[in-house]
């Protein structure tokens, strides 16, 4: 693949005429009629004008220049035979990349799986009261979930994220909810994508690299949102019924923000249609705290 | 197209609820984040729309101007037809040029599924037209290298001002696979047509053809992506017609009338088994 990367390399002088043409293989190729003979100082300059362009396989096939008016013949030298081994070529390049890719999805997923036991404990009665041990536990935790996405991040150009996007989706998501869930759990607060992003110590916008796409942040959200309404059930066997009267105001201000977005039909919207089961739940636990007085209990003990 | 305009109205609906909420109280945090989201991916989604619209109208012109190639072997002028379905190519390729323009800054994957099916297609028509001219296979390069466009406010291409940009549009390997595959089975019906025009060699020479592009996907195998591999088992169909097509030829052409051999490969084909394979 990087062989190819020769924009630079002087052509043959009759050749030059065709602009940069790096790949003289085929048999006609349509030039661009204003373009002069290219001086190298030209071709240089032309170059500096392509990487503007920002293209995911740039440096895979060559640009050449060319428009409508003009002609000009190559002799075709390129087999079927060879022209197969060729894009051959790119696609086992293309398969050591995933195998790289998944190699290292194994180890987040491994990652995800032990801070997801540490924060299970929750729901436990005991665990109430170790609520922030457990996330402190768990932060650090997301310390080698950073290093494992940074070194995830040098498997693969940064440029063609969503190329390989399906390998890591799934686990991105995983984390996002355990970021949500974590940082709920601290402040009772939606963490900002922003937030969650600097915490798997990734970016925000595409265009600075490894990012966290908004659909995987908005999935780890609603995964969140039904690990929320375990946690008010299991919140009331243990003895704290203040808590399902704060997780039902959270999530129905979440189920708003939800309801501001038009889904496509996709997963996320999917998705999207289990929050309301979720609400419900938490509503018949708010409800059968109130109707048997221990929401009041519950405040008025608040209060003191 | 329902689905979008089913989404419209709720939509307006939310917007008019949020605003009267926004009258009372300030937004939350929750709230203004949220809005911040639905503007991404409406814009998002309205790209990915307008791609599959692109994309469903560089698919019709494509298919029509295999249809039109279609027509070379039966006809006198062929150069004719050639110079015609190169117009309408031109044509599809300032559709390909819409796309390059709406994936300007963007990662090409992230909408790829949108204009996926128009690529093949057009990748298909573009080789039906090399292979016509030239009896060979047109090779990725070739492809891409058409498919670089020149967008300027005035006529500035020669001196490349800040004004100019280049803009590229790049067939992956996989969607010149997939459409290299469509392509064999448009060289099947070129093949039993150009007999019943009382052609004897072409069936030769596409047999051969499609030989060498059945070998390559042999060589390719399963590194390819998973739709190559069903693309396959078509591609071994043609070619076993194709080869019966020359068989037949061989054996029987001169006993039999040249308009009646065509009759003489449907019924033959029918008989092969599909799962017989060589891989």
């Amino acid at each position: 693949m990087q062989q190819r990367l020769s924009l630079n390399k002087p052509t043959q002088d009759k050749e030059s005429e065709t602009g940069p043409v790096t790949f003289l293989s085929g048999e006609q190729y349509r030039v661009c009629s204003g373009v002069k003979p290219l001086t190298r100082r030209r071709k240089k300059r032309f170059v500096i004008k392509r990487t503007v362009v920002s293209l995911a396989s740039i440096e895979l096939h060559p640009i050449r220049i060319c428009t409508k008016n003009k002609l000009v013949h190559i002799t075709n030298h390129m087999s079927v035979t060879e022209m197969f081994s060729h894009i051959q070529g790119f696609l086992g390049a293309d398969q050591d990349v995933r195998e790289d890719i998944r190699k290292v999805v194994q180890l987040l997923e491994q990652a995800a799986r032990e801070i997801l036991t540490v924060l299970q404990s929750v729901h436990q009665p005991s665990g109430f009261k170790e609520i922030p041990s457990k996330c402190a536990r768990a932060r650090e935790l997301f310390c080698t979930v950073k290093t494992h996405i940074a070194d995830l991040k040098t498997k693969f150009p940064a440029e063609q994220y969503y190329r390989f996007q399906e390998h890591w989706r799934f686990v991105l998501q995983r984390l996002a909810f355990l970021v949500t869930f974590v940082v709920y759990l601290e402040s009772e607060t939606l963490v900002t994508r922003e937030a969650a992003a600097q915490i798997l110590g990734i970016e925000v916008v595409r265009e600075k690299g490894f990012h966290l796409d908004v659909e995987d942040y908005l999935a780890g959200v609603l995964i969140m949102a039904s690990e929320l309404s375990r946690l008010a059930v299991n919140s009331v066997t243990a003895g704290d019924y203040t808590r399902p009267l704060r997780i039902s105001n959270f999530i129905n201000e979440l189920d708003s923000g939800f309801r501001l977005l038009n889904l496509k039909n996709d997963p996320l919207r999917k998705r999207y249609d289990g929050l309301k089961y979720d609400v419900k739940k938490i509503e018949e636990v708010v409800y059968d705290l109130s109707i048997r007085g221990l929401a009041k209990e519950a405040e008025s003990a608040g209060d003191k | 197209m329902n689905t979008r305009g089913g989404d419209g109205c709720p939509r307006k609906k939310a917007d008019a609820a949020q605003d009267r909420d926004a009258g009372d109280k300030p937004p939350t945090p929750v709230i203004a984040a949220f809005k911040v989201f639905q503007q991404e991916l409406d814009t998002k989604h309205d790209k990915y729309e307008r791609l599959v619209k692109i994309s469903r109208d560089v698919t019709i012109e494509s298919k029509r101007t295999i249809f039109l190639l279609h027509r070379v072997t039966s006809v006198p002028n062929a150069e004719e037809i050639l110079n015609e379905a190169e117009v309408k190519l031109d044509g599809v390729r300032q559709k390909i040029g819409q796309i390059a323009e709406e994936l300007r800054g963007e990662d090409i994957y992230q909408f790829h599924r949108a204009f996926t099916p128009g690529i093949q297609e057009y990748v298909e028509a573009v080789s039906f037209l090399h292979y016509i001219r030239h009896r060979s296979l047109i090779s990725l390069e070739e492809i891409n290298a058409s498919l670089v466009f020149m967008r300027t406010e005035e006529d500035a291409a020669e001196t490349l001002l800040p004004g100019t940009h280049v803009l590229t549009f790049q067939v992956t390997p996989s969607d010149y696979l997939l459409g290299v595959a469509d392509l064999t089975g448009e060289l099947m019906r070129m093949c039993i047509s150009s007999v019943g025009n009382g052609d004897i060699d072409t069936p030769f020479q596409l047999s051969q053809f499609l030989r060498q592009i059945h070998d390559g996907f042999s060589y390719i195998g399963n590194t390819g992506p998973y739709e190559v591999s069903k693309k396959l088992h078509t591609l071994r169909q043609s070619l076993a017609k194709v080869e019966d097509a020359c068989y037949a030829l061989r054996v029987r052409g001169s006993e039999i009338p040249k308009h009646m051999l065509a009759d003489v490969f449907s019924s033959r084909t029918t008989l092969i088994d599909p799962e017989e394979g060589v891989v």
